[in-house]
Parts: C-alpha cells; structure tokens; sequence
C-alpha cells in the first residue's frame, strides 16, 4: 500500500512538472521515483517468507480488499522494473508528443498504479478498479499521437473493445456474487470448494474469465490485439505488452488458482484455449511483413504458452510463471528498444529496414539478436530456462499440450530468424542508425538481464523460494 | 402488490431495452433508453435502495442522457452515415449472442441460489447506511476509485488539448 501510495504522488508531481518551463526535471524524478518505490517493494518482497499467497488477519489487508503478500512483490518489482527500462526508453520515444511529455509519463504512472493494483487485489472490486486503473490511461496513450490516424484508430478499437469487456466483467462478477452471497477471494474460495456450486456462479466465472481472456489477449479473444499494437506507438506498445499483459495474467492467475484450479472442468476449455492461442499466435506471426505486427503476434502466442501453468497449481507452477513473465518482459523490451530506433529512423518496421543493421549498429544487433532468441527458447538465455521451467511443470497435467508447445516454439523460431537472418546476412542499405545514450543504456541492461536470467536462474528461483 | 410491481417494471425495462436496440432513429433509442432507467430505478427503489434509486435517475437519466442527446444533435446522423452492415457479421453477432443467452439459461435454470439470511432491513439503502458500508468495509476501493478519477481526467485533458505542432501545422499549410 505504501509502494501505491507513493507511486500516486509521483505521477502527481510528473503532472506538475508540465507547470514548469524547464522540464529537465522530469526524466529524473521519473527515474529515481520509479527506483525508490521498485526498493520499497523489493525491501518487502525480502520481509515474505515462504508461500505466496497469505491469508492474512482482516487488518493486514483492508478487510479482505487488497493483500500485498509476495505474490503481488514480485510481480509489481517486475512491472516497475518494466516501466524503468520504458521511461528510459522515452526521451527518445515520446518525440510524436513532445510538448506533452509531463502528462504522458503521469498516464503510464496512473496505469502502473492500476497494475500494482490488480496484482494486490482479493477482492473482484479491487479487481475491477485495478483493471480500469490500468486500462483507462492505456486507452489515452494509445492514441497520444493525435496526429496519426493509424494511432487513433487504435486508441478507438481498444477502448470499445475494453468497454465492452468492462461490461462483461461487471455482468460475471455480478452473477458471482449473486451465486456465492461473497466477493472477497477468501469467500469465493470457501464457496466453490465446499458447498453445492451454483449454476449462476458458474455463469458468473465465465463471463469474468472471458473478460480476463479478453485483457491478456488468449485466442479466440485476441482479435484486437495485433491491430492495437500496431498502431498504438511504439512506447507505448512496449508498455501494453509487457506491464499491462504481466498484470493481466498474474491476477488472472491469483483469482483462477485459488477458486478453480481444483476443479478439473475448468481446464478442458482452457487447455483447448492454450492450444488455439499458441497456433494461431505463431502460425499468424510467420505471414507478417512488418516486426510490429509479428512481435504482437508472438506476444499472443507467449500468453498462451504462459497458460499452461494454470493447469497444475502448485507453488512450482507459480514460479514458473513468474521466471517466464520476466524473461518476456525483458527480452520485449530489448525488441522495442531498437525497434524504436529503426522506425523512427527508416520511418516504418518492415524487415527489409533492419539490414545490415549487425554492420552499422552492432550492438544493437546482438541485443536483438539475443532477444529474439530468448523468445524463441535458444539455450543458454533466459527464455529457454524459461520454457524449460514451465514445459516440466506442465507435463504432469497435459502430455499433449506440452507437445503443442514445443512444436510451437519450433514453428515460432522461423519468424524470429527472419530478423535475425536480415540483420546479419543481408547488406546494409541505409546509412547506420543512431542510438542515444540512454537506448544504449536500456540495451546494455536488457542484454544483462537476458544473460542473468539464463545463467544463473537461481538468482530469482531462490528469492521466490 | 409487490410482485405485480415487479413484473410491471421488469416488463417495462425489457421492451423498452428492445426499442433501444431496433429504433431506426438514434434519439428514439436515447428516449427509450431514459425510459429503461426511469423502470430500473423503479426496481431499485423495490429492493430498498431508495438512494441509488435517485442518484441513478439524477446521474444516468439526468446528466448521461442529455449529454448522449447533445452529441447525437451535434453528430448530426442521417441514413447515409450508417456503416453498412455485412450479412456476415451479422450471422456472427446473432450466433454469438444466442450462444450466450443459452449459457446463462443453462446456468441459471434450476441454480441454486442461497437464501438472504439476513433479516430484512427496510433502512438499508438510507444514506446513512450506505456511508457506513462505504467508509468501513470499502473504504480502500473507495479511495482508490479516486485515482481512477484522477487519471481519467488527465487522459482527457491530454486528448482534448490542442497539440501545439498541430497548430504550426496548419498555420505553414496556410502560409
């Protein structure tokens, strides 16, 4: 809560520094804001002592509102590490907006706070003011540059798309409550496991499932997301696909664990959901032309491998989940970095613009290079101890789906070469990109990241137990 | 009595919901849509929410409706405006939509829902009541709804603003 708190204040004062002429400020106050707090929660994520989820007394969670156990530490240290490399990333990615530049950074503030949120939250109130804390200012950043029609577009399809889920949440939680008489975690809980269950409660799940489907992006739900991607710019994307997907999915997942992830006749439309999300991610990816799109692409295909972990609840899986999230984050965030250079540069994202870049811009090159084979599972990065975490964790529920998955991750390494092949075997055709100090930066500390996170695994494992 | 009240009100909001949805004119489906609110509020008040009741009729019927009649005048929309429907899409929406409703049929057909057990109170839905749920047990999202609050509106200022550069745009375009 206080991590909440004092996030709130900095997007406050982010605001205020619009008020100022000199805005040399903001970067700074940003940054070390955004440090402060991630060290205010690291420092509690260390205090949590073994399991993830705690029942605590009413007084430590707001009478059953909002638990800040080491579930929601961990995952809000990644959102904020997530939002440090992007705002690092911003001097350089909010240039289509410049003169509002305070206001853009208090937005993606405000939904990091929804995020935090959502992640905390026991109860399907806190749930749905998380989600719309988080959703509303992504809704404006998406379509912050006014003056492209294509980001308009995008702002306007995420929103009606949002409101209407919005409205099938509101409706699921509505049953829920209507079945069980409770919206705390804890009632629900108590009442799916041990009373005859209702029909109307059933219904209620559904339709908040369907909705969270609908945030993380999980096919047949994903329909708005590569649009979205696409023309929402390229900071801001980054952001949807790393901290808003991360949040998405772990409070999906802290709600789905603890009241249906005993319940076998949950998973059969989920397992089948996991499969048809991993395909169709991957198999659409491949007929791409431009590294946006396919990156949104394989974002869909990342939730549905992510999905497989909510088959076997246990304290493994939930680690699982945690390592993949990360190792994604930071990988994406790798790709966005230099995606942002090459389309603000070349003017667009085709593959063709990314030639020779290992030529003129080796670093940039090798970092790419390393993310995109951390997505697609190459030892020894982070995205393969990854996979490899959640794969074994996996085969003890659904054989089957495991094999979905790899043959997926095979499929997926076609499109991530593509890249890969253009930037190290095809002859630059552009003069050499420039890259600013503080991308170099962002890069230099995702590459460490990917490294960290491959080879030492045990660094994260240990502190989540 | 009550229960005639009811079916009265449920029946009232159901066609009139329906008249939202088929009116060929954008301010009849606004007019019916007051009139869905005006029958809801009329449940509310049947559940002993008197205080929702009236905010719901000052907020939704009052300032959300005549917001919706100003933009629908100011949008000025006309047959031609309408976007053309695809048969398609239409099959999709239908289907879709009748899966649904037999999903929840199923579902709620022959459910089991739990007794009320709590004794009735007729002062629940008093002001006072409601501040005393509000400011106890959900004080947090109380609060945190103000953020919500907060962000929203900076998102809509950041929208409405003029862009700066939008402005030179067009002043170099004129010159």
């Amino acid at each position: 809560m206080k991590a909440l708190i004092a996030l709130t204040i900095l997007a406050v004062l982010a605001l205020f520094v619009g008020l100022l002429k000199s805005r040399k400020l903001l970067l700074p106050l940003v940054l070390l804001g955004l440090a402060g707090v991630l060290a205010l929660v690291m420092q509690y994520g260390c205090q949590c002592e073994g399991t993830f989820f705690h029942q605590y007394l009413d007084e430590s969670t707001y009478r059953n509102m909002f638990s800040f156990d080491k579930f929601a530490a961990v995952f809000a240290g990644m959102m904020l590490v997530a939002t440090l490399l992007i705002s690092m990333l911003a001097t350089d990615g909010f240039i289509y907006n410049e003169s509002h530049r305070p206001e853009l950074f208090a937005l993606m503030l405000f939904s990091l706070c929804g995020g935090i949120v959502m992640v905390g939250s026991t109860h399907l109130v806190m749930l749905f003011l998380g989600i719309e804390i988080l959703s509303i200012p992504a809704y404006v950043l998406a379509g912050s540059n006014q003056r492209d029609s294509q980001s308009n577009e995008a702002a306007l399809k995420y929103f009606l798309m949002g409101a209407f889920t919005t409205g099938i949440l509101l409706f699921g939680i509505a049953l829920m409550y209507g079945g069980s008489g409770s919206m705390s975690l804890d009632g629900l809980m108590t009442y799916s496991r041990h009373s005859e269950v209702s029909g109307m409660f059933k219904a209620g799940m559904l339709m908040v499932l369907i909705a969270m489907c609908f945030k993380i992006g999980i096919a047949p739900f994903h329909f708005w997301g590569p649009d979205v991607y696409e023309g929402t710019p390229s900071i801001i994307t980054s952001y949807m696909a790393t901290v808003v997907k991360t949040a998405a999915i772990a409070a999906t997942f802290r709600f789905f664990a603890q009241i249906i992830g005993h319940d076998a006749a949950w998973m059969i439309s989920l397992v089948w959901m996991a499969a048809l999300t991993m395909f169709i991610g991957n198999l659409t990816a491949t007929v791409q032309s431009g590294f946006k799109r396919m990156l949104a692409y394989s974002s869909i295909a990342h939730a549905g491998y992510v999905l497989i972990a909510f088959f076997t609840p246990s304290l493994q899986a939930t680690q699982s989940v945690v390592f993949y999230l990360a190792a994604y984050t930071v990988a994406t965030i790798a790709c966005f970095a230099v995606l942002i250079g090459v389309q603000q540069q070349r003017k667009n994202d085709l593959f063709e613009s990314f030639n020779g870049l290992a030529k003129t811009n080796p670093l940039a090159a090798f970092t790419l290079t390393l993310a995109l084979l951390s997505l697609a599972g190459i030892p020894p990065l982070a995205g393969f101890f990854a996979k490899y975490y959640l794969f074994s964790n996996g085969w003890a529920g659904y054989p089957w789906l495991i094999l979905v998955a790899i043959i997926n991750s095979a499929i997926s390494i076609y499109y991530y070469f593509r890249t890969i092949i253009a930037m190290w075997f095809h002859e630059p055709t552009d003069e050499p990109l420039s890259f600013s100090m503080l991308q170099k930066v962002v890069l230099l500390l995702t590459l460490a990241g990917l490294f960290t996170l491959g080879l030492m695994p045990g660094l994260l494992l240990d502190f989540l137990g | 009595m009550i229960e005639i009240l009811f079916y009265v009100l449920s029946f009232v909001s159901i066609v009139t919901g329906l008249m939202v949805v088929f009116a060929k004119s954008p301010i009849h489906s606004v007019l019916s849509l007051i009139v869905t609110f005006f029958a809801i509020a009329g449940q509310y008040i049947l559940l002993n929410a008197q205080f929702l009741a009236i905010v719901h009729i000052i907020v939704y019927a009052g300032a959300i409706m005549v917001l919706f009649l100003f933009v629908l005048m100011l949008l000025n929309l006309n047959k031609e405006a309408e976007p053309n429907k695809d048969i398609a899409m239409k099959l999709a929406g239908v289907i879709s939509a009748s899966l649904l409703m037999v999903t929840l049929t199923g579902a709620l057909h022959g459910s089991v829902v739990p007794e009320a057990t709590l004794a009735v109170n007729t002062s629940n839905g008093l002001v006072k009541n409601l501040g005393q749920v509000l400011f106890k047990d959900f004080v947090v999202p109380f609060e945190i709804s103000s953020l919500l609050f907060l962000a929203a509106m900076a998102g809509a200022v950041l929208l409405g603003k003029k862009h700066p550069s939008q402005i030179t745009d067009s002043e170099i375009q004129k010159i």
